[in-house]
């Protein structure tokens, strides 16, 4: 740049001084033009200007035979003794006969008496005719220097008006002494135009740095608004110990298109979701923002996952000017059973990892991603999570990590590293995985964002098998109270339950021709759930009719009466038939 | 905690004072230690009794039939909350006689 403003500046000083050259040899020349012609004015005038001069002088005519030689001498000497032209000019008179010069000879400084000796080239001046005054300034060399000279013949004398070239030599120098000025303006345009220069990009860099902190800031107002989008306390239900669940998000940029999210959507239900918005920055952000919001609100009307993303995605599809899009999972886990239904947009499958360490892959229904079209039908897959196995969702950022080399770390390696894992409990295989993918990249820089959300279902179920005989019920009252010994549940209840299970059990014992039966207590929120299943003859013991609890003492029936009770103490019990058991499940 | 059950005796009247749990398991042990022959009335000392399930109501039905037989009838005391919201549950609470 400031070579290219030096050259600029080099060539129009050039061209000014070419043009001040010109123009200066052309004034110089002009006013010596005027020169002579001012000078030779009374000539042209023709005699009579002569005549009104030497008549002034006292003299009438001009005829050198009038004249005394002294006396012409003088006149023509003191003539042109007070007659310059200008500064340096001056006249030469000769007789045109003989050539002598008759102006003063003083003026002529070699002392010249004939105007050969002057260096005067009649043929340099010569006119069509000889006589005859020239009408164009010549060049000639007088006395050794350059004069612009004009020649006159008048009364038999040849004369030379001569302005040497030095006498406007001063006229060019001004051109160039103004070039030189010219030059200095030029020079100080320059260093003023270099010092705005500067000063322009200290303000653009001062600019730039402004609006970098300014965008700085704002970026960090975002990811502080998108962090607090998401939940992040930890743990994420201390007060529901039947699952355990951790999520960690990392941006490549300062805000991110993938998501997480998890709410209770009932006492008994848990949504979790993750997802990924196609691109990334600020537009994904934003619309990440609005995905999460679609997918929240739409668990607000719906509690079915294919409806849910259906409502989700028609709303995104509806307001999704840019063309992006937003793959997904959603899951809703059923706490009481373990049971997940889900329904994939387009997101990658997630893993399990059973509570034997075997890592499985969720297949199911794949469907459209969301936001694409309006109309979009999500297909619902199910699965269960026995007590103890854990589930792993994660973003494309995962399986597409680089290391420096550019390979991914791709499927398999998440796979064995799930199963890596010391446990099945969510923070332990977050931070394996997080661990072993931040030695897997190595430095290499984030492409992507990284997402991972890890479930493990813990349903507080303790179990117990026993041989259907009359002991067992006490073994089982005993077990019952020992699981219940560090909860807190008022007395009455427990006295409600045992009762309940005593019921039940003798019930089993007594009717079923079992040979064995179980018995799980798990916790739910408030709930205390009971699973008795035993392998006896298929007997649904609540189609038995309910005594009558109004008839005198002497119409009591014995029988019956135990059912009836475990029914009112409990607040449910639903009896199935399951795998060639009968299964009741009390909840109090 | 399993059933204890100790008898006491005023007037011919006996009284058994209970104190743990009447279940399926405990029922048949206060079945064969309480003796109606001759007797119209006895009492059952509940204060101490966790619960009852309906094995141990079916004892106290039991009695109450036997007694009613000869006029007289079985007195329940001082049940707790557990086990007399059962005998409510049940309709026993009309049937015997609760103090």
């Amino acid at each position: 740049m400031i070579r290219r403003i030096v050259c600029a500046a080099l060539a129009l000083y050039a061209a000014i001084l070419s043009v001040a050259w010109i123009f200066g040899t052309r004034h110089a020349r002009q006013k010596t033009e005027a020169l002579l012609d001012f000078a030779l004015i009374d000539f042209n005038d023709t005699t009579e200007g002569i005549a009104k001069l030497l008549s002034d002088a006292g003299v009438v005519g001009f005829k050198k035979e009038d004249f005394t030689p002294e006396r012409y001498e003088w006149l023509l000497g003191h003539f042109y003794d007070d007659w310059l032209i200008g500064e340096k000019g001056f006249f030469l008179c000769a007789d045109l006969e003989t050539g002598r010069l008759v102006s003063n000879p003083a003026r002529h400084r070699n002392e010249a008496t004939t105007l050969a000796e002057t260096g005067f080239n009649g043929e340099a001046v010569a006119s069509e005719s000889w006589l005859e005054d020239s009408a164009e300034t010549a060049l000639l060399n007088l006395f050794g220097e350059p004069c612009y000279c004009r020649v006159i013949y008048r009364h038999g004398h040849i004369i030379v008006a001569a302005v040497p070239m030095t006498e406007f030599y001063g006229s060019r120098t001004v051109f160039v002494s103004v070039t030189g000025i010219g030059f200095f303006v030029i020079l100080a345009l320059f260093a003023y135009f270099i010092a705005r220069i500067s000063r322009d990009s200290k303000q653009l860099a001062q600019y730039y740095a402004t609006e970098e902190a300014h965008r700085a800031r704002d970026m960090k107002v975002a990811t502080a608004i998108q962090r607090a989008a998401l939940p992040t306390a930890s743990p994420a239900f201390p007060e529901r110990p039947e699952f355990d669940l951790e999520a960690h998000l990392s941006t490549a940029r300062e805000v991110g298109g993938d998501f997480y999210d998890y709410f209770m959507l009932t006492a008994d239900h848990l949504a979790f979701v993750i997802a990924d918005v196609s691109g990334k920055g600020v537009p994904a952000a934003m619309f990440m923002m609005a995905a999460r919001g679609a997918v929240r609100s739409a668990a607000e009307v719906s509690h079915s996952v294919s409806e849910i993303l259906a409502i989700a995605n028609a709303r995104l599809a509806g307001e999704n000017d840019a063309e992006m899009f937003v793959t997904a999972w959603l899951g809703i886990l059923d706490i009481t059973t373990g049971k997940i239904e889900f329904a994939n947009a387009g997101h990658n499958p997630p893993l399990i990892r059973r509570m034997n360490g075997e890592v499985e892959t969720v297949e199911g229904p794949r469907s459209l991603v969301l936001a694409a079209m309006p109309k979009t039908r999500y297909r619902t897959g199910s699965l269960r999570l026995n007590p103890g196995d854990a589930l792993l969702l994660y973003t494309d950022g995962v399986t597409e990590a680089n290391d420096t080399t550019g390979a991914f770390f791709g499927d398999e390696r998440l796979s064995a590293t799930l199963a890596s894992a010391a446990s099945n409990a969510p923070s332990t295989i977050c931070n394996q995985l997080r661990f072993t993918l931040a030695a897997f990249a190595a430095g290499a820089p984030q492409a992507d964002d990284i997402t991972i959300l890890a479930l493990q279902y813990r349903p507080r179920v303790l179990s117990r098998n026993y041989l259907a005989v009359n002991e067992s019920l006490k073994c089982a009252a005993d077990f019952f109270n020992a699981a219940l010994a560090s909860e807190r549940i008022p007395m009455s209840r427990r006295r409600n339950i045992a009762v309940i299970l005593d019921e039940v059990i003798s019930n089993i014992v007594r009717c079923s021709k079992a040979k064995s039966f179980s018995l799980n207590i798990s916790f739910a929120q408030k709930d205390i759930k009971l699973t008795i299943s035993d392998d006896g003859e298929p007997y649904d013991p609540l189609k038995h009719v309910d005594p009558d609890t109004t008839a005198a003492a002497g119409e009591r029936q014995i029988g019956g009466l135990g059912i009836f009770l475990a029914r009112r103490l409990a607040s449910s019990i639903v009896y199935r038939r399951e795998n060639d058991r009968n299964v009741l499940e009390v909840i109090s | 905690m399993t059933l204890e059950i100790e008898k006491r005796e005023s007037d011919g009247k006996p009284t058994y004072v209970l104190r743990g749990r009447l279940d399926t398991n405990t029922s048949p042990l206060l079945e064969s230690e309480v003796k109606l022959e001759g007797l119209t009335e006895v009492a059952f000392d509940l204060s101490g009794l966790d619960y009852v399930s309906s094995a141990g109501l079916r004892v106290f039905l039991t009695a109450q039939k036997q007694l009613m037989g000869a006029g007289g009838g079985v007195t329940l005391i001082s049940p707790n909350q557990s086990v007399r919201s059962v005998l409510d549950m049940t309709g026993l609470s009309d049937i015997f006689t609760i103090v």
